[in-house]
């Protein structure tokens, strides 16, 4: 194992918690444990973090009111609640729109619904960057659509949708819309307030929060049925005593992700554009996955021709570098994800896709010792492969997938 | 990412014998790009002796293709072609201290490659290993049914409600329709044994040594003791025989035979015997 410190390249999994976020969660658990919805002075600590956390998840993604944040156990149930709310309140309408690159929490949720509850789902192809077929989505909507929903930013390429106009486009159909931005709460500065979008949901431990705990944004006024029912907590939206530590910490998260992000982002997107260009030019065959300029700025998704993810992504963990392949790091399979497929990215490439996700914590001194590293892995391996002579790719009647 | 064991990552990180052999006499190819199970296996074999004097390899694949391809090099030099040619996927699993399920069919690649380059050598053509179709299972219950006790009068009658019963219908009339595994197990207990036919034992016979590598991996084994019927007794030893999840992947042994014959088989360990 080498000596130099570890370098975690893996933020769209999941991201370090902010020390200040720890801080205040500690003494949540053994000082002010006290249930929030509790009269005594236990309780009321508790509730004043949670107060904090609402008002700052509210700036964070720029919604009109604190009343709209509804706290959950993260962003699959958020975006579950968000879309079962939708079908759940509007009887007459039995259709969702959905694209085919979404997370899934909400693909394997539409299959169910579609499987078990008869609702009809239209999933919307995407282009070879990665971009929403916005004609396929206009020839999708009708006054059967319950309710839209598209990511705001693809967790493996980094693509960002248009959700503005998508959204618009779907209220012109009286269908709700609603967005994961899982992915992009925190990575690009993101404002809700007078769009159309009705529901949004977010995970705190994408932006440096704790694990276990998200929201739902549910814009005021739209119609809402509520997943978990019991108690009153979150204006009884939903059930359950409220995690008062972990909110509280993902309120710390989101204030100081709020207040960094526009100064943040660019650099960030420098050094990633930095890493980008490094690769390209010292690795041949190679080729950068989703349209370069609508990413957010920590993803960087790229296919490299000819040599399997897992083998690099090994190779790198033993070097000391956390990255991810764009093949069975969720499920288990051993598939390209459904990502590249819906991409159309060719074969020789699909198996080659590693993921590098920045935070703001990435140096330029990490992005260099990455620089260094890689190629050779990339060449060991090729040099390993029945398909790869000296000069490139060595597939009879085969064109490469990548210049 | 996959749990491989200490000796995949071994071979993963420092393969031995890998690139090609120049002089090579007998090259044997299997799998392929977009499975990521691509093998070439290189061998030379002295003409007179028939003995493997050296063996290299090229593979496309993520961490366990490259180790098992290595591994494959490592298990035949120095043998004879007649013993190489009796080495099989399960060797190759063991060699490496187990693979995960899903990187079985890295092994097979060997298995196929060696086959291949053992053919070229002996100036055969290699003939493609028998596989039946796959067949829908007919059974979706893959976990051996616990014997119950009748449940009170009403109890049963309420239960029988809830699966649907018809009125009328007779208990192992209602069992059949909602447990075809527990309707065959009755069978089994009042009904003639009917034998198997030697085709099917090898052929259960071979699932379980195929599979034996994801039981040694989690340092235990298991063993076909005897086939009655449609009854297939199996011993579990070392870690396995205790083990929770044991018999989740003795479903997965049961599900495979009944998916491979198409008739439903009931796997019994040893252990739920005594």
């Amino acid at each position: 194992m080498s000596q130099l410190a570890r370098i975690y390249l893996d933020n769209n999994a999941t991201t370090r918690v902010v020390e200040d976020a720890v801080a205040a969660m500690m003494p949540l658990y053994t000082e002010d444990y006290g249930n929030p919805s509790s009269a005594h002075a236990f309780g009321a600590a508790a509730g004043k973090g949670m107060r904090a956390a609402r008002k700052a998840v509210q700036t964070l993604i720029g919604a009109d009111s604190e009343a709209e944040i509804i706290f959950t156990s993260g962003g699959t149930e958020a975006n579950t609640t968000a879309i079962r709310s939708a079908l759940a309140v509007q009887e007459g309408r039995r259709e969702i729109i959905t694209s085919t690159v979404e997370h899934p929490a909400i693909l394997q949720l539409c299959d169910a619904l579609e499987k078990y509850e008869g609702m009809k789902v239209h999933r919307i192809p995407v282009d070879a960057q990665g971009r929403l077929e916005i004609d396929a989505y206009r020839a999708a909507l009708s006054d059967r659509v319950a309710v839209v929903s598209f990511m705001w930013a693809n967790n493996e390429t980094g693509v960002i949708f248009p959700v503005e106009g998508l959204a618009e486009l779907a209220h012109e159909h009286g269908a709700l819309f609603h967005t994961d931005a899982v992915q992009a709460a925190g990575k690009t500065p993101i404002s809700v307030a007078g769009t159309a979008i009705d529901m949004l949901s977010l995970s705190a431990h994408k932006f440096h929060g704790p694990k276990g705990v998200g929201a739902l944004y549910l814009k005021k006024g739209v119609a809402f049925q509520p997943l978990l029912r019991g108690g009153k907590q979150e204006r009884g939206r939903r059930a359950g005593t409220e995690n008062a530590p972990a909110v509280t910490g993902a309120g710390i998260a989101a204030e100081i992700a709020a207040a960094r992000v526009a100064e943040d982002a660019p650099r960030i997107a420098a050094l990633r554009d930095k890493l980008e260009t490094g690769i390209l030019e010292r690795v041949s065959h190679c080729a950068v996955l989703g349209a370069p300029r609508d990413r957010v700025p920590n993803t960087l998704c790229i296919a490299f021709d000819l040599v399997e993810g897992e083998g690099i992504v090994m190779k790198l963990d033993r070097a000391g570098i956390a990255a991810s392949t764009g093949s069975a790091c969720a499920s288990g399979a051993v598939e390209p994800s459904h990502v590249v497929r819906a991409m159309g990215v060719p074969f020789t490439a699909a198996h080659g896709v590693v993921r590098f996700s920045l935070s703001r914590f990435t140096t330029e001194d990490e992005i260099d010792r990455l620089l260094e590293t890689l190629p050779a892995i990339v060449a060991d391996l090729r040099a390993l492969s029945p398909f790869w002579s000296d000069n490139g790719p060595n597939l009879p009647g085969q064109a490469p997938a990548a210049q | 990412m996959f749990d491989y064991s200490d000796k995949v990552k071994e071979y993963f990180f420092k393969p031995r014998n890998a690139g090609v052999l120049e002089d090579a006499n007998a090259v044997g190819e299997a799998g392929s790009l977009d499975r990521g199970d691509a093998l070439k296996l290189m061998l030379r074999i002295n003409p007179l002796s028939e003995m493997i004097e050296e063996a290299r390899f090229l593979s496309h694949g993520g961490g366990s293709m490259i180790a098992c391809s290595s591994a494959l090099t490592e298990l035949v030099r120095g043998k004879s072609v007649d013993e190489a040619s009796r080495l099989t996927s399960a060797d190759i699993a063991q060699f490496l201290d187990g693979l995960p399920p899903e990187k079985m069919h890295c092994t097979e690649s060997g298995e196929k490659a060696l086959a291949a380059a053992i053919a070229a050598f002996r100036g055969e053509t290699p003939v493609a290993p028998e596989r039946r179709p796959a067949q829908p299972a007919l059974v979706q219950i893959a976990v051996p049914p616990k014997p119950r006790r009748a449940p009170p009068p009403a109890a049963a009658a309420m239960a029988a409600r809830e699966a649907g019963a018809a009125p009328g219908m007779t208990l192992r009339e209602l069992i059949a329709k909602n447990n075809p595994l527990a309707a065959m197990q009755e069978e089994e207990t009042t009904g003639p044994v009917e034998p198997v036919s030697e085709d099917d034992a090898s052929v259960i016979s071979k699932i379980i040594t195929e599979m034996r590598p994801i039981f040694q991996r989690d340092k235990g084994d298991i063993e076909l003791l005897e086939i009655k019927g449609r009854q297939v007794f199996v011993r579990l030893s070392g870690t396995c025989a205790s083990c929770m999840m044991a018999s989740q992947t003795l479903s997965g042994v049961q599900k495979k035979i009944m998916e491979t014959l198409g008739r439903p088989f009931r796997l019994i360990p040893s252990t739920a015997r005594a």
